[in-house]
């Protein structure tokens, strides 16, 4: 059963991109490994960058002879895909997004819906939340829903509409959500 | 002084906020506030090439990026002499009844018919009405599928282009939509029977309703803007008859006819201008819900968004039984500098397009006005007509129909540009 990491958002409204954006820089890095480089990361690079990889990921360029994982990639715009995305066997399914917050942009947040259902931090900048989305997964679907749920938050200050690119501080942020939403993917 | 303010209002697109204040037992004023930072997309296209502008403008909306490529392809082509094909025109339908699908059956099952039933919210209502839930999740499936085969991208479909098409579906890809789809307008109209037992407050309005024609059709994409009051114009004479201003409170522009004032766009428009053009099992939907024109109440708005959710349903199916594959999938034309003005029906309401281009191509000015900013005083006027009943209900109840009231506009607050919080406060 293969795990999804999910990046949730709109490209062109600045910082509500920010999922979206991580999702493409894992796309970019996963896809042109080889199998021999894939070695090397498990070595001091790969550490400081904060990042480390138990297993072959990605879908397209991993050859078979790599290992058993695989991690599906998806984009999305609207939550309600997300259910979807949540009961058709993927399991863990890690889901980054930006969140809207009082507080400094940049922070990255991990959530694990599972046990946290009601979390009202989470301010969406989408007409159904992504909170909303999970549950209305596990109502729709009790027996089919992903029975781990991770969200990973990138705080942001506001979703900046007709904004292209990112703030400095959610741009920094990526390389920590992409490491966090890969460990939570190969979690066992 | 009593005053009505919610701070974020929940359950539409974007961010935006309400403040009604009250003295005594009178409205003092109604300000529909939006904090977001002017929208950009007008400035960043100029000096881009008029092929990259539905690509771009898509991105304004995440909900109705078909209808931002519509418009605009409609702009481009009325500027360089451009025609398309039957094939082509009815290819652009048939994606078009993809996106009203999947907009209106968010809006209606996961944002407005919680307002209704007394949930807070559609997770909420999923657990005690899971199975119209699902209906609702199938239906936007379907539509969600109409858009990725007949778009090649479910967000942001990528086939579209000026004059046409990148590429037209193959026959048999498009074919196998139909049993989906068909199951999506059985329930479709389930649906309608299930929202046309909700409870409605009583109010109309004479509005202004002001919507594209297309002729015979029920209108996608159209030539002439037509209203109730006796409008009847080319699309390229939008800027004689309408103008945006800026107001105070706002960061998005509010339209309003010359010498007239507000005007409503949207479902109910469409809904009482071209009642007819409808199908006949959408036509006869509306009678067993009740609704018929004139529909002057914007609560029930929700009832009209079934009624177009159905109709699309089975138009794609007609147009997919139609679908020939063969042809030219785009048109094309010399470069010419030239003004080309287009409009089409968003989910929303009437999305206006103008662009002027120079003789290489390129973008020297767009104007982009959306359903939702034409729409935002006709909703300002909705809450200062409501607010004398929310003096005399609770704090909670007022802010309930505050938001409701906004919520059947279904805004999409990141197409306006410019974000909601509701407040309310007592002096």
């Amino acid at each position: 059963m293969a795990a999804r990491i999910v990046g949730l958002g709109q490209e062109w409204a600045g910082d509500d991109g920010a999922g979206l954006a991580v999702l493409r820089s894992l796309r970019a890095a996963l896809s042109t490994l080889p199998h021999s480089i894939v070695e090397e990361w498990h070595g001091p690079a790969a550490h400081s960058a904060g990042m480390k990889m138990l297993s072959p990921v990605g879908r397209a360029a991993v050859p078979a002879c790599c290992g058993e994982a695989s991690i599906d990639l998806v984009e999305a715009a609207d939550p309600t895909q997300l259910v979807s995305l949540l009961t058709d066997g993927a399991d863990p399914v890690v889901i980054i997004d930006a969140v809207l917050d009082q507080g400094p942009a940049g922070r990255v947040l991990l959530i694990d819906a599972g046990s946290d259902p009601n979390s009202t931090h989470l301010l969406s900048t989408h007409g159904l939340g992504v909170m909303e989305a999970i549950e209305l997964a596990r109502i729709a679907h009790p027996k089919e829903v992903a029975q781990r749920i991770f969200i990973v938050g990138i705080t942001i200050q506001s979703a900046n509409r007709g904004g292209t690119g990112l703030s400095p501080a959610v741009a920094a942020a990526l390389p920590i959500a992409a490491a966090q939403a890969l460990k939570l993917a190969e979690s066992a | 002084m009593k005053t009505i303010k919610v701070d974020y209002l929940a359950r539409v697109e974007g961010e935006g906020a309400l403040r009604i204040r009250f003295k005594g037992d009178q409205v003092r004023d109604v300000e529909l506030r939006i904090f977001e930072p002017p929208r950009f997309f007008e400035a960043f296209l100029r000096g881009r090439s008029y092929l990259e502008v539905p690509d771009i403008t898509a991105r304004i909306c995440g909900i109705c990026p078909v209808a931002y490529q519509m418009s605009s392809c409609a702009a481009i082509e009325d500027a360089l002499g451009i025609e398309v094909s039957p094939t082509i025109a009815a290819l652009r339908r048939l994606i078009y009844c993809g996106e009203w699908i999947e907009s209106h059956t968010l809006h209606m099952f996961f944002l407005h018919a919680p307002d209704f039933l007394g949930y807070p919210d559609a997770a909420a209502m999923a657990r005690e009405h899971r199975a119209m839930v699902l209906r609702g999740l199938a239906i936007k499936k379907a539509g969600n599928a109409l858009i990725r085969v007949a778009g090649g991208r479910e967000i942001h479909p990528v086939n579209p282009r000026v004059g046409g098409f990148h590429s037209m579906p193959p026959r048999a890809a498009i074919r196998e939509l139909l049993p989906e789809l068909e199951r999506a307008r059985d329930a479709a109209f389930e649906a309608l029977e299930w929202m046309a037992h909700f409870p409605f407050p009583d109010y109309s309005c004479d509005y202004e309703l002001v919507a594209v024609d297309a002729g015979d059709e029920y209108p996608f994409i159209g030539g002439r803007l037509i209203s109730n009051r006796g409008l009847d114009i080319a699309v390229r004479d939008y800027d004689s008859h309408f103008e945006e201003h800026q107001v105070p409170h706002s960061n998005a522009l509010h339209s309003r006819l010359r010498q007239r004032g507000a005007y409503l766009c949207g479902p109910l428009a469409r809904f009482n201008l071209h009642f007819d053009k409808l199908s006949a099992a959408a036509r006869a939907a509306a009678h067993r819900a009740k609704i018929a024109p004139p529909c002057l109440n914007p609560f029930k708005s929700i009832l009209v968004r079934g009624v177009e959710t159905a109709f699309a349903l089975e138009e794609a199916i007609a147009l997919i039984q139609a679908y020939d594959a063969s042809g030219e999938p785009f048109a094309t034309a010399p470069l010419r500098q030239s003004i080309g003005y287009g409009a089409s029906e968003a989910p929303r309401g009437m999305l206006y397009h103008r662009y002027r281009i120079d003789e290489s191509g390129l973008i020297r000015d767009a104007k982009i006005v959306p359903p939702t900013s034409q729409n935002l005083r006709s909703i300002e006027d909705d809450l200062t007509r409501l607010a004398p009943r929310m003096i005399t209900m609770t704090q909670p109840d007022a802010t309930k129909l505050a938001e409701q009231a906004v919520r059947n506009y279904d805004p999409c607050i990141s197409c306006a540009t410019h974000f909601l919080k509701v407040t309310l406060e007592e002096e």
